[in-house]
């Protein structure tokens, strides 16, 4: 295997233009997860600017969820969600090659608004977010205004996943829940309301609150 | 790449690798050599039996290979992840055994290679990002010291909490910072960021794991924080922190230095706001800006001082331009570059997402992402000078002098720090000069280098000419290790120098860690 780089056509920026400015790094949930740089795309970046080909950057591209959370941050605007996605298809990792989900919240800004409170916590499904960055932060903020309810947002408004396998060695003890705690730590919540009915689960097995899709929320609500 | 960067000297008017380019300091000095890996093997041998995992393929190290910088590059032998001050304190042992040289690094923000390993091992301290604990009660924090301050934040900001004062660089380490100072726009308030430390554990040179402050051995605590890490490897800090505030921002324009500086050291003696600093564009267009946590001081400062600054508004400031410019036809590339850059800039600064009723609500997310859209890049060169208050306006005019002969466009970002007078041995050898009383000031000078290509002696040339109005003036760096350790006797004396150097002989026999940063 040659040098890692992206299929088809080459795109404007790539990672060569990466300055090791690790704003990627405080949103990957591996990064949150491992701490280890290796797994993550600004490892990934910066050893493919010190020659490493496809073989060396198999770890990253292995655990990469593909949530895209690294991609509305990097300053330099490398893309570098088609970086992973790169290295996955040449390493034969099809399992979660499904592309970000695309498209608005199931239902529209007004009804949820008026579905959720205070207490509530809105857990936005995080591909289809980062995917359309720049318009659906506002539209999120704007959910947040209308109703105080809470969102899986960090400091940087990027979306935290919920879910997410942790790789052995790393002390998570092949416990994935800790994305789910992280989110809601330090949170008076009343209610978890999921974007992403995957989700459901993850939360139901936290405990403490009640769990519903947004779907859900829609059709029982009058 | 040859025509961009000959059209960058042009600009520039100075050949880079003149004679007089690297005044002071000899060329061959600037980056040190690669340590030759002697009893590597042995040592690589000895660290795995105890249990440590060691990195040695080209992608580990690779990683690596500079700093935000982009000026220096190396490589390490192998690198350790950081886990544990019981796995920190085994690894220095070995390394003093078999005489292996440890470079650590946080977030890599240094510029002047300090966390580049030239040879050795290299640890990387982010392994240990775990916050351990928080007590709302007293206001204190306990955590790992590889955590990233915006992480930090993330954390506190669940409970309603915040830190005191951080660099506006959301992926600075903290370990890395108590160890050189930290600026942020608070410190003419509240102390630069090393001065909230209350206690450390830290790992010493030769592998013991001392827990130190004020009250509990001193004297490590003294030499470890701003100092460089020279005599440990900060495993864990107690830090002071505060309740969360949003701030309301204000900005002034003017469209000459002095003035600005005045005012902002006018502001920081009276304690006038929360937040001060000055950010420029060009050396005529110089924002002050100026912030509160709370509507009483606020109103106390629209009340008391807004009247006596003599920075204007935007419109007042856009018609002062306006009349500038019709009067020199001949400068309209410099006024097009003004607005361009206002014109992205200053809307990044007041994203609505960032924004509640006119109070920005996460300034080092807000800062830190326009400082790296809008100045970072694979090469970063931020020479900088401490001053007394006394000196400050004379250094930032010479300075800014010494940036219009080398580059067209830069950027002067100033804040004062307060001293806390019974910390001064803390100060000693470090950015904060020995001559500041009550107050110093920074100046960062950094080119805004685009996708220019310069040479590596063109930056050093600028760099020593910076440097060289510091040691003129008395003052002090930030960033004097690395690739500007030439200047650390010329600006500290050989007698403060060699007392430290012998602290650091008795402290670290082999001389294995950090080397080449200071000693």
């Amino acid at each position: 295997m040659g040098m890692a780089t992206f299929d088809g056509e080459l795109p404007a920026v790539d990672y060569a233009a990466c300055s090791g400015c690790a704003l990627c790094l405080l949103v990957c949930p591996i990064w949150r997860q491992t701490g280890d740089v290796e797994l993550t795309p600004l490892g990934c970046t910066k050893s493919m600017q010190c020659g490493a080909i496809v073989a060396d950057l198999a770890g990253a591209a292995q655990w990469c969820n593909l949530c895209g959370a690294c991609a509305p941050v990097c300053p330099e605007r490398i893309d570098l969600v088609g970086l992973m996605r790169s290295l996955r298809r040449r390493l034969s990792l099809a399992s979660i090659e499904a592309g970000p989900a695309v498209g608005d919240p199931p239902i529209t800004r007004p009804a949820l608004s008026r579905l959720l409170g205070p207490g509530d916590l809105l857990v936005i499904e995080t591909r289809g977010y980062h995917a359309d960055y720049e318009r659906r932060v506002n539209l999120y903020d704007g959910i947040r205004r209308a109703t105080g309810c809470m969102l899986n947002l960090d400091l940087q408004r990027i979306a935290i996943p919920a879910r997410l396998p942790v790789p052995d060695g790393y002390g998570g003890g092949g416990d994935d829940l800790g994305q789910a705690r992280w989110i809601v730590e330090g949170r008076a919540i009343r209610r978890v309301v999921v974007e992403d009915p995957a989700d459901l689960g993850v939360f139901e097995r936290l405990g403490g609150w009640p769990v519903i899709s947004v779907e859900q929320l829609a059709k029982e609500s009058p | 790449m040859e025509n961009l960067e000959s059209a960058a000297i042009g600009v520039a008017g100075v050949c880079p690798v003149g004679p007089d380019s690297l005044q002071g300091i000899s060329r061959q000095q600037t980056n040190p050599a690669r340590w030759n890996g002697a009893n590597w093997d042995d040592f690589a041998v000895a660290i795995r039996a105890r249990g440590i995992e060691l990195r040695e393929a080209s992608t580990s190290t690779g990683i690596f290979a500079t700093d935000a910088g982009g000026t220096a590059y190396g490589r390490a032998h192998g690198v350790v992840r950081a886990r544990s001050a019981v796995q920190i304190a085994e690894l220095l042992k070995s390394a003093q055994q078999h005489r292996v040289p440890v470079t650590v690094r946080g977030g890599g923000l240094t510029t002047e290679g300090e966390s580049v390993a030239f040879g050795g091992v290299l640890l990387d301290m982010t392994g240990m990002c775990r916050v351990v604990a928080i007590d709302a009660a007293s206001l204190q924090v306990r955590t790992e010291a590889g955590i990233f301050w915006h992480s930090l934040a993330e954390e506190l900001r669940r409970h309603g909490l915040d830190y005191l004062s951080a660099p506006l660089n959301l992926t600075s380490s903290v370990g890395g910072t108590l160890g050189v100072g930290g600026i942020d726009v608070n410190s003419a308030r509240l102390g630069c960021s090393a001065d909230q430390a209350l206690a450390l554990q830290v790992v010493t040179p030769t592998g013991e794991i001392v827990e130190c402050s004020d009250g509990e051995n001193p004297e490590l605590f003294r030499r470890v924080i701003l100092g460089y890490g020279q005599f440990g490897v900060i495993t864990e800090a107690t830090l002071r922190i505060r309740p969360y505030t949003p701030l309301k921002m204000h900005y002034f324009h003017y469209d000459s230095l002095r003035p600005a500086i005045e005012d902002l050291q006018l502001l920081d003696r009276n304690d006038a706001s929360d937040y001060s600093g000055i950010l420029t564009i060009m050396d005529c267009a110089v924002n002050l800006l100026v912030a509160f946590d709370s509507a009483e001081r606020e109103a106390a400062f629209d009340a008391r001082w807004r009247s006596r600054l003599r920075g204007r508004g935007e419109l007042g400031f856009a018609w002062c331009m306006l009349r500038r410019y019709a009067l020199r036809p001949w400068k309209l590339g410099e006024a097009w570059y003004l607005w361009q850059r206002k014109r992205d800039l200053f809307p990044e600064l007041q994203r609505p997402e960032y924004m509640r009723d006119g109070a920005m609500l996460d300034r080092t997310v807000v800062f830190s992402r326009a400082v790296w859209k809008f100045w970072g890049g694979r090469q970063m060169v931020i020479p900088d000078l401490a001053t007394s208050a006394d000196k400050f306006v004379a250094a930032v005019e010479r300075g800014n002098e010494v940036c219009r002969k080398f580059f067209p466009r830069y950027t002067l970002y100033c804040v004062g720090i307060r001293l806390r007078p019974e910390h001064r041995e803390h100060y000693e050898m470090s950015c904060i000069p020995a001559d500041a009383e009550g107050r110093a000031y920074g100046c960062e000078f950094e080119p805004v280098v685009g996708h220019a290509v310069y040479s590596r002696d063109h930056f050093q040339a600028f760099k020593n000419a910076i440097y060289d109005i510091g040691v003129d003036l008395g003052a002090s760096y930030y960033r004097f290790g690395g690739m500007m350790k030439g200047y650390i006797r010329r600006v500290f004396g050989d007698a403060v120098v060699d007392r430290h150097l012998a602290m650091k002989r008795r402290a670290d026999p082999a001389m294995i860690l950090n080397r080449d940063v200071i000693f």
